[in-house]
């Protein structure tokens, strides 16, 4: 399989951060009770995900290891405060539906995680698509549990009045925990189901390969 | 240790390298704040943009200047109020649009909010709306309803004090919602305060 496809693969599906890694929760159950909330949190995490992947790729050979974490978070945390900047200046709607939880993407342990695990093993090109795939995975998966927690909780979904019939707890974290758990039961149950599938199938191969020899 | 042997250690690259990103950190984030810096001028223009929409209104100068002490309680900090009038049915109307930070909410935070209070004959006639403006450590704030905001202004009578008791409150941001009646009973407060001191 292309290099680059398995590291977007990775990113959206088999590494997924939010359901397969569990990586992010306290953003993931603070903010999904709005599906406009979570797409742009996730939005705002692929941005700085991305950048701080391909400066960490660049600065890989000049940053000594024992001095590495440090260095990371300087820069993750100058991405950070930039992006809350443009967001206060632009978009003051987003920074202050995102309120405390856009600072902490410094801590955000997803971003950490990739240039510690990727970006400082990997060159520039190839750290850029894993931060776009993973920020992407984040996203979507964001939005998703946005789109559902909002629905069942406010009868809304981006806004928009869908129907009366609302359960409130679906739009407290409590009700995002929820939602959280039966998603990431149901993405490992798809995952497993696919990979079950492709097994069955190269056994499947193996056994006609060995009749046909034996034959 | 020679002086040359500490140059070429591995102690002078570590020192080296985080210096050198901080440094280039710093620089960059100063020119940033240059550009993105949002002034109090451009957010009280965000707030009159909110609060009444496209019609025409007319800001006046800053009731607290430059060194002023800031009116302060254990509940609220006024932080600016300017005099907004504009033309409603062929007459001027009068509000007070006043900046205050409720204190008290989550995590020990505040919520800064824009309170728009309508004044006619000299008295405080009700609240034309409120909007948030910042907030610090307010991790549900994206909880607080539009709703919520206008029903201040619905609910206004004459020497009213905003209590959760009496319904002023959203269920899962609770402290949040204690910072924003915090606010907005301060701004009520530091209203009074100033049309007494007109009318006396």
């Amino acid at each position: 399989m292309n290099k680059y496809k398995r590291i977007t693969l990775d990113g959206l599906i088999f590494q997924n951060p939010t359901f397969m890694l569990v990586l992010g929760t306290c953003p993931t159950l603070g903010l999904i009770s709005s599906a406009m909330s979570a797409a742009g949190m996730g939005l705002t995490v692929v941005v700085i995900l991305t950048l701080s992947n391909i400066l960490i790729s660049l600065m890989r050979k000049l940053i000594p290891n024992e001095v590495r974490i440090p260095c990371y978070i300087v820069i993750i945390a100058t991405l950070v405060t930039l992006a809350r900047m443009f967001l206060e200046k632009f978009v003051p709607d987003l920074y202050d539906s995102l309120g405390g939880f856009l600072a902490l993407i410094v801590v955000n342990c997803i971003i950490l995680g990739r240039a510690e695990a990727f970006a400082n093993k990997h060159n520039v090109l190839e750290s850029a698509v894993d931060g776009l795939a993973t920020g992407m995975g984040f996203t979507c998966a964001l939005t998703l549990m946005g789109i559902i927690c909002e629905f069942i909780g406010k009868g809304s979904v981006f806004g928009l009045h869908i129907m009366d019939f609302k359960v409130g707890m679906f739009a407290t974290p409590a009700g995002s925990f929820l939602v959280y758990g039966m998603c990431i039961a149901l993405f490992t149950y798809v995952i497993n189901l696919f990979e079950r599938s492709k097994r069955v199938k190269a056994n499947k191969l193996a056994r006609e390969n060995l009749l046909r020899e034996a034959d | 240790m020679t002086v040359k042997q500490f140059f070429k250690s591995t102690a002078f690259k570590c020192i080296a390298a985080l210096l050198g990103i901080l440094l280039v950190c710093g620089v960059l984030l100063t020119f940033a704040y240059s550009f993105l810096e949002v002034s109090a001028s451009e957010k009280a223009d965000r707030a009159v943009a909110k609060i009444y929409g496209g019609i025409d209104v007319e800001r006046g100068a800053e009731l607290i200047k430059d060194g002023d002490e800031k009116p302060s309680t254990n509940l609220y900090t006024i932080l600016q109020g300017y005099e907004v009038t504009y033309q409603k049915d062929g007459s001027d109307v009068k509000n007070y649009l006043v900046q205050s930070r409720g204190k008290k909410g989550f995590s020990s935070g505040s919520v800064t909010c824009w309170v728009a209070v309508i004044v006619e004959n000299g008295k405080i006639a009700g609240i034309e709306n409120v909007t948030i403006d910042s907030n610090v450590n307010q991790s549900f704030i994206g909880n607080i309803t539009a709703d919520f905001l206008g029903s201040f202004g619905k609910n206004y009578e004459d020497g009213i004090e905003y209590t959760a008791d009496d319904g002023f409150v959203v269920s899962g941001t609770s402290m949040s919602s204690a910072a924003i009646r915090n606010a907005v009973n301060g701004a009520l407060e530091y209203v009074s305060s100033i049309l007494g001191e007109a009318n006396a």
